[in-house]
């Protein structure tokens, strides 16, 4: 997580992502996450949380998934 | 505190309307969690602030949120990595400042009692704090802090968080 913020930091993530949080494993916090600029956020699983009609970006994409990330 | 000007209704309003959505929910509770910087009004909340803000909606909320009797409100608060095990028997207000994540504000939670009893009254270390902390709360006696830390492989660090839960 803190590689992928870092990236988010210095511009090397794609435009639209704010930042990565890490999952806990509970029920409230159960899986890794990323927020975007809209709002809305999307767990590792490829679930969304928040989705306020958010459409991934081919950049988005690519880049979570070389991360880790399942596309919904 | 001072300087911090929060726009009380709006945020209670935005909090009011999340917290529906979980006790509407037919006594089914699910997963939830709303990051501070969620709320309306907070979205351009800095990290320099976000201990101090959530404390301030904390006491808001201990004091006029109404829920369902089976569910705890919590505040999460992620802190940074650490290459050292953490054991933290007081938590202090300039301690949490300079520890909190730098990445992640701080999140509001609802859990259900069983939940809680079943999992982190088991999982979390309990803690006190420190008077710079209770006396920002006009009711104390129902906030209990928590801790916890693990090993993170994936980061080779210390994972480290902070847990206040409000019991009626």
């Amino acid at each position: 997580m803190n590689q992928l913020n870092k990236a988010v930091q210095t511009g090397k993530a794609p435009k639209g992502i704010i930042r990565f949080d890490k999952g806990r494993g509970t029920k409230n916090l159960p899986l890794d996450e990323v927020h975007f600029k809209d709002g809305s956020s999307l767990y590792r699983d490829g679930t969304w949380r928040h989705n306020k009609g958010h459409k991934l970006t081919n950049d988005q994409i690519k880049f979570l998934k070389e991360n880790g990330w399942n596309i919904p | 505190m001072d300087g911090i000007y929060l726009d009380e209704r709006r945020v209670q309003t935005s909090i009011q309307n999340w917290g529906n959505t979980i006790i509407s929910s037919n006594g089914k509770w699910e997963g939830n969690n709303l990051h501070i910087d969620e709320i309306e009004s907070l979205d351009k909340i800095t990290r320099l602030t976000w201990i101090d803000v959530s404390f301030m909606i904390l006491n808001i909320l201990v004091n006029q949120f109404k829920t369902d009797d089976s569910l705890i409100l919590f505040l999460h608060i992620d802190l940074k990595y650490s290459l050292e095990i953490m054991s933290l028997e007081k938590l202090s207000l300039n301690w949490l400042k300079e520890n909190v994540s730098e990445y992640t504000p701080p999140s509001l939670n609802f859990t259900s009692l069983e939940y809680y009893t079943d999992f982190y009254e088991k999982e979390l270390v309990r803690c006190k704090a420190d008077t710079n902390i209770t006396d920002l709360f006009n009711s104390l006696s129902h906030l209990d802090f928590f801790y916890r830390t693990y090993f993170d492989e994936d980061e080779g660090m210390y994972s480290r968080e902070i847990y206040v839960f409000f019991k009626k």
